[in-house]
């Protein structure tokens, strides 16, 4: 646990993408400025659609004449930084961390298509993630609590019957 | 290190993921990741923590199973809001 406090994190922005706001052309804007000022100076990313028709709505009026190349989505990336640790405590660390499966090869990269994008952000999609993301770690970070539940679950059942 | 947030990661399976989110932990990107259909349209339900892995030229993602490393990683991989 002493781990926890050593830790600094350190946030840094890597370019990434960002979808552009909707907004009107400002007055003596010119054709180029307004869209360069649409596609860089304001993002799209607060943007949350309070149903897939709220959604679609704002989807087909505004992002139809952006190119998907110059759709950009600002994205900021974490990195933990941990103290420099001594080299037996880095080799035994070592030694004891590695519970990770094989993995698969990645042939692709791809960003994703706005309307997936934009499908994530519906709350109640955002609300699944959510849950998703603490079942995880509940399984990963409990897994003696996970088995208690199934056993006091397996026994009430058994009492029923 | 590349920004891989809002990337479709395709498998040489077929598998596609979506990454929700990224972290750097020693080096080594760090991914919250939802799978996707095939057209790439809807994400099927299945969510997994995964290391990027490089050998080579070659980059494979690894499902994180180990308790301390997701302990650390866990506050930095929700997913934003």
């Amino acid at each position: 646990m002493n781990d926890t406090k050593e830790i600094e994190v350190k946030k840094e922005k890597i370019p990434g993408t960002k979808i552009p706001r909707p907004r009107d052309r400002k007055p003596g804007e010119t054709e180029d400025e307004y869209v360069n000022g649409y596609l860089i100076g304001e993002y799209y990313s607060n943007f949350f659609p309070k149903s897939v028709e709220d959604f679609q709505k704002h989807s087909n009026e505004y992002m139809d004449d952006i190119e998907t190349e110059e759709i950009k989505k600002d994205s900021t990336i974490q990195y933990i930084i941990e103290p420099p640790h001594g080299k037996e405590k880095q080799k035994k660390e070592k030694e004891n961390n590695v519970e990770v499966e094989e993995g698969s090869k990645i042939g692709k990269c791809s960003y994703a298509d706005r309307t997936l994008l934009y499908k994530l952000r519906v709350p109640i999609m955002r609300k699944k993630i959510s849950l998703a993301y603490a079942e995880i770690l509940v399984k990963i970070l409990s897994p003696e609590q996970n088995k208690e539940l199934d056993t006091s679950y397996n026994e009430s059942s058994s009492f029923r019957h | 290190m590349t920004n891989k947030i809002n990337h479709i990661l395709t498998l040489e399976d077929g598998l596609k993921f979506l990454v929700i989110n990224q972290v750097i932990y020693r080096n080594k990107n760090y991914y919250f990741v939802a799978r996707i259909t095939d057209d790439e349209s809807d994400i099927t339900g299945e969510y997994r923590i995964v290391e990027e892995i490089k050998k080579g030229e070659d980059i494979y993602l690894s499902t994180v199973k180990d308790a301390e490393t997701i302990h650390k990683l866990a506050e930095y991989l929700e997913p934003k809001e």
